[in-house]
């Protein structure tokens, strides 16, 4: 009897420490994607990320609130051209990252999310979604936009550059 | 930004925006954007610094430094484009303005240099 007690003790603690475990580790991400990269838990990029996903599809699209992006200084970079990004025709839903409706979800820098021929982050369908510290540049509409299914985001500290397109009655640009 | 009861804090926006059509921005509050607070950032060298468009809520631009927006290439190549430091096309009541420092707008309080 005392014998399994102590086994069903030992389960319960290994059971539990996997457990820790796996919400302790965040998944890592690097190289080039050819999919949309599905966020289900923390992130954290370990070197830079070359997007080559479909037309007018994300880059990097969160599917559970609550959980972090973080560039840890490295870059994501989209399809656009270096120099002029898309030439200001933006191709819709080819974004950098969304929130796709998650709440508290995070992006976090440093890092560089560039060249996306949509906006480079969307936070869109969110509620306390956070973007922070990032450099944002050359995309095609807005480097961070907040869509109006979106309430309470803090967007801070991040550098935006030459962002923005030339659909009339579209106006964006930074932030 | 179009969404509502969010803060966009301490970032700068440097040369975002295409001059044609001339709406772009470097921090813009477009559709129907309420409840936003702007405050303590740096916007220089966009089409436009910071645009409100006609169809905003009530938001509260505070603190936030605004100048050389458009570069001086703009102005030159694009004589009749509306390009400011502050582009505010909502009513009156419905936009707060409080120590920013800027040099040219529409429907907002500039210049202002050394705001109190």
């Amino acid at each position: 009897m005392q014998t399994r007690s102590w086994v069903v003790i030992l389960l319960l603690v290994a059971v539990a420490g996997a457990g820790a475990t796996m919400q302790g580790r965040p998944d890592t991400v690097s190289g080039t994607l050819t999919r949309t990269y599905t966020i289900v838990a923390d992130t954290d990029l370990t070197g830079d990320v070359t997007c080559a996903v479909a037309d007018a599809t994300p880059c990097f699209s969160f599917s559970v609130p609550g959980v972090e992006l973080r560039l840890n200084g490295y870059s994501i970079t989209g399809r656009g051209d270096a120099t002029t990004g898309c030439g200001g025709t933006p191709t819709t839903g080819e974004v950098g990252v969304t929130t796709n409706g998650q709440s508290r979800a995070v992006v976090r820098g440093p890092g560089l999310i560039q060249r996306f021929r949509g906006h480079g982050v969307q936070v869109t369908g969110s509620r306390e979604a956070r973007v922070e510290g990032l450099t944002v540049s050359t995309n095609c509409g807005s480097g961070i936009f907040v869509l109006a299914s979106s309430f309470s985001a803090l967007i801070e500290g991040n550098t935006t550059l030459r962002n923005g397109s030339t659909v009339a009655g579209a106006a964006c640009g930074g932030i | 930004m179009v969404g509502h009861n969010s803060r966009v804090r301490l970032n700068t926006s440097h040369s975002n925006g295409y001059s044609d059509p001339p709406d772009d921005f470097g921090i813009g509050l477009v559709g129907a954007a309420s409840g936003n607070v702007i405050e303590e950032n740096l916007v220089t060298g966009n089409t436009n610094g910071i645009y409100i468009a006609a169809a905003v809520g009530k938001n509260v631009i505070r603190e936030n430094t605004v100048v050389g927006n458009p570069p001086i290439q703009v102005a030159t190549t694009s004589p009749a484009a509306r390009a400011l430091d502050i582009v505010n096309l909502a009513p009156a009541t419905q936009t707060e303005f409080d120590r920013n420092q800027c040099l040219t707008a529409l429907n907002a309080p500039c210049p202002a240099i050394a705001p109190r």
